[in-house]
């Protein structure tokens, strides 16, 4: 398990004791369980910027993998294959 | 320039709006298999029906019909064309041009990047552009769009 450290204000942070005493759990496990039941979610709707990233070299390519598991190997092959067509356009030009 | 062309990678040149575009520059050769897939696709009353229809209209004028031995899939057909008359291929069939590894296959982007080259374009029109692709369609319907821009962004 890793620890995530996050920063509340204060309204919050009593919204969240309020939530965690309703629900019979600490405040740090229901935050957990909330952000592993909406990060697939959230991961899907910035897959887009995540691959623009790649392509611009901001993040590698064991990265990539992590976040598109098998589907990391077609996102590589067309990331190679645009650079190509990048460059045989300037030659084309 | 002679561009054997699938349908899906005509659909989406028209999708982005720079098929039209595209016309002073590139012919688009495809056979009958493609017209008959661009034809069912057509009639389906949605944005891709749409984008199918237009692209049936620009036949004789940008689009020409060419005559094949005939295939079961539209990117053989492309790909028969290509090896007989067209300069280039272009295919958004990512497992279609993985299998054939052969430099004279491109996506559609190739398209985009040629206009961008040749000032056609200008980035930010470019990524307005690519934008309004993305709205229509899934992140993984996009992967080549969105590695075109990822890369114009870079630029």
């Amino acid at each position: 398990m890793e620890t995530l450290g996050v920063r509340l204000d204060t309204r919050t942070k009593r919204g969240l004791e309020i939530i965690s005493k309703v629900m019979k759990m600490s405040p740090s496990k229901w935050i957990a369980g909330l952000i592993a039941e909406n990060l697939p979610k959230a991961i899907e709707e910035v897959k887009s910027e995540i691959i623009c990233s790649y392509v611009r070299g901001e993040i590698s390519k064991e990265e990539l993998r992590e976040v598109f598991g098998d589907d990391a190997e077609d996102i590589e092959f067309v990331a190679e294959k645009t650079k190509e067509d990048f460059k045989k356009a300037e030659r084309t030009r | 320039m002679k561009v054997a062309a699938d349908t899906g990678a005509l659909i989406s040149l028209k999708l982005s709006g720079i098929l039209e575009k595209s016309l002073d520059f590139f012919v688009y050769l495809i056979g009958e298999k493609i017209k008959e897939e661009l034809e069912q696709i057509a009639a389906t009353p949605d944005e891709l029906g749409e984008a199918a229809r237009d692209i049936l209209s620009l036949i004789g004028r940008g689009v020409e019909i060419v005559k094949t031995s005939g295939h079961e899939e539209g990117e053989y057909e492309a790909l028969e064309i290509l090896n007989r008359i067209a300069d280039i291929l272009i295919s958004d069939d990512i497992k279609f041009v993985k299998a054939q590894r052969d430099e004279r296959i491109s996506f559609s982007t190739f398209v985009l990047f040629f206009l961008y080259k040749k000032g056609i374009f200008d980035k930010r029109e470019i990524l307005r552009t690519l934008d309004s692709i993305f709205k229509k369609r899934k992140w993984a319907e996009n992967l080549i769009y969105v590695t075109a821009k990822g890369l114009i962004e870079k630029e």
